[in-house]
């Protein structure tokens, strides 16, 4: 044994593993306790019939999955998931590069601009939804109280009580909260655009979208691939601004499904059924990313 | 024996006297939760009955928590079940919360407490009801309230008009305040998850449209949501949010409290609202109003919807039970009537004289109707519905509201989560 230990010692290969995991040790015991055994845990859970607070879960193999592909409220929340993840990614990527596109050579109140640009993010989404709640309050939120005073009294609605409109101006309000960051990755990327490319495309008549489409947005592909990725998974993921504004309603019109999740595990107290829901939502998103990033990769091939 | 040792033995003496002594003196701390107040009034008068509580109890400290009532609807499961809890919990009584804890174990039973304090006695019976789960009560209630119509003196004096004897008139008075210029006759936001204000109104009308007693096996899962007396006073309710003049256009975006100040402000002259809005009745709102039991729907019995706010109830892992009891008993004394009436609640204690109270005059009005009243008893459904039940019922009014559905499908959905939940054993029988 005393061998062995000297033996580890001397060897110096031996010594550079062990300091490397002795620094990646604690970090991965977070990332096993606070990650990987809830997700087996919750994988367990899925398995099973229990409301939170008896001591005995019933264990029920795969009926929870099996009464969720069957439940239309599943179908509905997804569906809403899909509508935020088209909208709220095309929106604030859309809105970041043109903006970043805008101020990129630079222009007079450059560091006013990116300030106030990612005010927005600074907030947590909590925040961002109390502030457009009150925006959208029907009687005296700025919004209404603007479009009447311009004469549009036909355009100001109860905009989170109406279930038609509740979804996107739920996702317009997480665009406002979001875009900044977009605008900021983009502006970084931007500085590594080859400045000579741009010249020679001026000299060569190019105009602004056809340098934008050619060289800017090819040059950015690496950052937008990132963006859309992480932002594909926060539409999947989205649930603090929806519940702190319609808690999923009116009715079922702006449920998600991490607010679906929520109202069943913790509302309703059906944890495994809510625990099936998480693990559907984890697969989506991992699914959605996956998509994403092959179309991706077998585009720059 | 040598003096070192002596010294040494002394001091070993010493060292366990202060410590016999500091825990001897050190109170026993209860460490209770309660739910957030509305205003400084109520948070004044609880710190005021704790105060009364410890001057008269010194051997117990009581350490308060407060929290909005949704926040502790999420963490008192988890909290009980790991052993985290409070001693003492103001918690939402019926199967959907209070009910979880009890049956899963995680709530001390009262029987015992009951009796030899003699609850049944000081209470009202809907203390013990609401809160027995499997045989065995575990709650105390508070908060009695009742669910009617807020009237303003004022304006009603002021545009010379009586107050409603039927419901049909209650709808017609809306139409003509709206005529005089009140552009929301009837206070009201149903934009809140929930609708909760649009279903506590339609709990109204079922209290006076379908017998207490059918009302009850429903609740038990003993008789079918389908009823079509049940879903005729759906149509009622359907009719005067959206049929008639009584709500604001905007009615079902606006909140639940920017709702309530149209009553408070004098925008609306009327309010359907259950008495736990007597909390908001601060110095600032000047008007005075009355209170009512909703005027009858014709040629049915007219019912009084009673409840409580929530319930008292202590932990089965307690290391304090003599000690929190001890202060539950406190909570429902002659003592605390006051501090409570000045808070805006009535406690839920049975055969009191309110008359040397101070309190506003709306108090008065509904302390003489549960004093006076020999109608039928009626049901708020909520607490007393599984949780499933009540999420399917709030998702469909919303949608009611929203003409996405029809009062049957609202009907048949409520039934069919009713059964959901008799099969799963979650629901209560009130009818024994």
């Amino acid at each position: 044994m005393t061998d062995s230990i000297r033996h580890f010692f001397a060897n110096r290969k031996l010594r550079d593993y062990a300091t490397g995991y002795a620094f990646v040790l604690p970090a991965m015991a977070m990332y096993v306790f606070f990650v990987v055994y809830p997700f087996f845990y919750t994988i367990y859970l899925s398995l099973t019939k229990w409301d939170g607070a008896k001591p005995v879960k019933e264990f029920v193999g795969l009926l929870n999955y099996q009464e969720l592909a069957a439940d239309p409220r599943l179908w509905s929340a997804l569906s809403h998931n899909l509508i935020w993840i088209v909208l709220g990614t095309l929106a604030p990527v859309a809105i970041g590069l043109f903006l970043g596109v805008l101020l990129w050579r630079g222009v007079r109140g450059m560091v006013f601009f990116r300030t106030v640009y990612f005010l927005p993010v600074v907030l947590a989404p909590v925040a961002v939804g109390i502030i457009w709640k009150w925006m959208y309050n029907p009687r005296f939120g700025p919004i209404n109280v603007t479009l009447k005073a311009l004469g549009l009294d036909f355009l100001a609605k109860g905009w989170m009580g109406d279930p038609y409109v509740a979804l996107p101006a739920l996702i317009f309000a997480g665009v406002w909260g979001y875009f900044g960051f977009c605008f900021v990755i983009i502006m970084a990327g931007l500085q590594n655009i080859d400045m000579e490319q741009i010249d020679a495309a001026l000299v060569d008549g190019a105009n602004g979208p056809q340098r934008l489409w050619y060289i800017i947005i090819p040059g950015l592909r690496h950052v937008l691939t990132m963006i859309i990725a992480f932002t594909l998974i926060l539409g999947v993921n989205v649930f603090d601004i929806v519940w702190i504004t319609t808690r999923g309603g009116p009715g079922r019109a702006t449920h998600v499904i991490g607010t679906f999740t929520y109202v069943q595990a913790f509302r309703e107290s059906y944890v495994g059924y809510g625990s099936a829901l998480a693990i559907v939502m984890g697969t989506v998103s991992l699914v959605v990313s996956f998509i994403f990033i092959s179309i991706r990769e077998r585009g720059s091939d | 024996m040598n003096y070192k040792t002596v010294l040494r033995l002394f001091a070993i003496l010493l060292v366990f006297a202060f410590l016999g002594s500091a825990a001897a003196q050190d109170p026993v701390q209860v460490l209770f939760w309660d739910q957030v107040y509305g205003n400084a009034t109520q948070e004044a008068g609880m710190a005021q009955i704790i105060a009364n509580f410890e001057e008269a109890n010194p051997d117990i400290e009581i350490v308060l928590e407060v929290m909005a009532f949704d926040v502790m609807r999420d963490i008192a499961k988890t909290s009980f079940e790991a052993g985290e809890g409070p001693d003492i919990i103001y918690y939402d009584a019926g199967p959907a919360y209070a009910g979880i804890l009890a049956n899963a174990g995680l709530l001390l039973p009262l029987d015992a407490a009951y009796e030899a304090n003699n609850w049944d006695e000081r209470l009202i019976p809907i203390s013990r009801e609401w809160t027995t789960f499997g045989g065995h009560v575990y709650g105390v209630g508070h908060e009695l309230e009742a669910q009617g119509l807020y009237w303003n003196k004022r304006i009603f004096a002021e545009e010379e008009l009586e107050l409603p004897a039927t419901f049909a008139d209650l709808v017609a008075l809306c139409g003509i305040f709206r005529e005089r210029g009140y552009e929301a006759p009837m206070a009201g936001g149903f934009g809140d998850p929930f609708a909760f204000p649009y279903v506590h109104n339609w709990y109204n009308i079922l209290a006076n449209y379908v017998p207490a007693e059918t009302v009850a096996a429903a609740i038990s899962g003993e008789h079918p949501w389908t009823d079509p007396e049940i879903v005729a006073s759906l149509d009622i309710i359907k009719d005067q949010v959206q049929g008639s003049d009584c709500y604001h256009e905007d009615a079902y975006a606006l909140g639940f409290l920017d709702g309530n100040n149209m009553l408070y402000t004098g925008e609306s002259p009327m309010m359907l609202m259950s008495t736990w809005a007597m909390g908001f009745f601060t110095d600032e709102v000047k008007d005075e109003f009355g209170f009512m039991i909703m005027p009858p729907i014709e040629g049915r019995p007219q019912g009084m919807i009673q409840l409580m706010g929530s319930a008292w109830f202590i932990a089965a892992d307690t290391e304090h039970p003599e000690e929190t009891i001890r202060f539950l008993d406190y909570l429902v004394s002659a003592d605390t009537i006051q501090l409570w009436l000045d808070a805006g609640t009535l406690p839920a204690q049975a055969n009191v004289d309110y008359s040397p109270y101070e309190m506003r005059p709306v108090y008065r009005d509904f302390t003489n109707l549960v004093a006076t009243w020999d109608g039928q008893v009626a049901y708020h459904l909520d607490v007393l519905t599984p949780a499933n039940f009540n999420e399917a019922m709030w998702e469909t009014f919303a949608d009611l509201i929203g003409d996405r559905t029809t009062t049957q499908e609202v009907a048949e959905r409520m039934d069919a989560e009713m059964q959901k939940a008799v099969e799963e054993g979650r629901h209560v029988d009130i009818t024994g």
